[in-house]
């Protein structure tokens, strides 16, 4: 920007690496790195075993969903019901094993989320186009990560944020949308002992997961729907 | 977890402890500057300067945004220093567009007097039409530019009104700016504006004596 220009000149300041170092996450959303890199202390991370992704940190538990009870409003998130149907399309696909936490998840092809969309919205090649996009805007904001290259897209590290508390309505609403193609029912999987290694922050994202538990597609329009 | 934060939080009890909690996620994460009737935290020095050093632990600072209206911005220091990182600057073309939404919805609303000297939040719509003549982006360019950065709240869609075709003003963001930052901005505006006004004079000739004096001190030290 034009502001950095000026900036430069008093470069004298010197600053906590530290701090920096979350400044910097914060600007870049949730960058990541090899998991042979460094991260900064004290950084709340998720990793699928590759890379490790800097996630933001809250005090006390609390998330962006506490607003709510203030009758605050979050930073809008433009089509938010929308992208909200797309991302339960991708969790469909990718979230394989309900038990496990949805993250790290598997690839699933972006055909799939598309079919599973289309099932969910009786959707119009339009649809689909616009879903693209979606896929794309969730890409781009850490809830999910997309590969276009190889047409395939996994749950964001984001998704890492979300505590187990959560998780539960969130699985039945997931087990009522249509099925992806090419894969058997994961219907009553044996019980056993869920463990959330990568939950380190218990947290839930502007009451997304609270969002969820209303069948998506009777989400009431946001006012940047349209 | 909270290792950070624990050492600021310690010497609060339960209740006053949430209300810090609260005001430190109210002004990092809402969308406007939040009344401080609202979020008693705020109210008073003590809890509000805890808030203050929590914010200071990612380098963001408490910008007072308005009578009883707080929000939170970066550190001056600290936004000079990303600037320099290459990768937390916003691509040429995103800088572009955001800079003619500025000119046309607050330098030139504010030479007409129609906008108060110190704010960047604006009214006025900046058309559609005006970015693409002005730009001469290739209109999916232009498109994709207008996404990323109404997605980082750099800029905000007005709807077409009774009386204008709507268009686009500066984003939620503009809120979190310093009192120094909003300086700055405005010093590079009437440089981009009027680059041979006396005004513009005026600010090349106080940056020049400032990095004399930066200089001089280094020298000193």
């Amino acid at each position: 920007m034009a502001v950095a220009r000026l900036v430069r000149e008093d470069g004298s300041v010197s600053i906590d690496p530290r701090v920096l170092a979350r400044a910097r996450a914060r600007v870049l959303g949730t960058p990541s790195v090899s998991v042979r890199e460094p991260v900064p202390a004290g950084a709340a991370t998720a990793s699928d075993g590759e890379r490790v992704w800097l996630l933001p940190r809250w005090p006390d538990g609390a998330t962006p969903a506490l607003l709510e009870e203030y009758d605050t409003a979050p930073m809008p998130f433009e089509r938010g019901g929308q992208a909200r149907r797309v991302l339960a399309a991708a969790l469909r696909c990718c979230w394989t094993r309900p038990d496990d936490a949805p993250w790290p998840g598997s690839p699933a092809a972006v055909a799939d989320v598309l079919e599973v969309y289309a099932g969910m919205t009786r959707g119009t090649e339009l649809a689909r186009r616009w879903a693209t996009g979606e896929l794309r805007r969730l890409s781009e904001t850490g809830w999910l990560l997309l590969d276009e290259a190889s047409g395939t897209v996994r749950p964001g590290p984001r998704v890492a944020l979300w505590a187990d508390g959560s998780l539960t309505s969130l699985r039945a609403l997931l087990h009522t949308l249509p099925q992806p193609p090419h894969r058997s029912s994961p219907s009553s999987p044996p019980p056993e002992n869920p463990e959330h290694p990568s939950m380190n922050d218990p947290a839930v994202p502007r009451g997304r997961a609270a969002e969820k538990s209303a069948p998506v597609d009777d989400l009431p329009p946001e006012p940047g729907d349209g | 977890m909270d290792e950070v934060f624990e050492p600021l939080l310690r010497e609060f009890d339960e209740r006053r402890r949430a209300e810090v909690v609260a005001a430190y996620m109210a002004v990092e994460h809402a969308a406007e500057p939040v009344p401080e009737v609202r979020f008693a935290a705020l109210r008073e020095p003590a809890p509000r300067r805890a808030v203050e050093e929590m914010l200071g632990l990612s380098g963001r600072t408490l910008v007072k945004a308005g009578r009883d209206l707080w929000t939170s911005g970066f550190r001056d220091d600290v936004a000079a220093e990303l600037a320099r990182d290459p990768e937390c600057v916003p691509p040429v073309r995103e800088r572009a567009v955001l800079a003619l939404v500025l000119i046309h919805s607050v330098a030139i609303p504010r030479a007409a007097g129609l906008l108060e000297d110190d704010t960047w939040v604006s009214p006025h719509p900046t058309p559609l039409d005006e970015l693409r003549r002005r730009t001469r982006l290739p209109i999916g360019d232009l498109e994709a530019a207008l996404r990323r950065l109404r997605m980082a709240g750099l800029i905000a869609q007005v709807k077409a009104g009774a009386d204008d075709a709507g268009g686009f003003v500066p984003g939620p963001q503009f809120h979190r700016l310093t009192p120094d930052a909003r300086r700055r901005l405005q010093e590079e505006l009437i440089l981009a504006a009027g680059p041979e006004s006396p005004l513009a004079g005026a600010i090349r000739a106080r940056r020049r004596s400032r990095e004399r004096e930066q200089r001089e001190q280094r020298g000193n030290a």
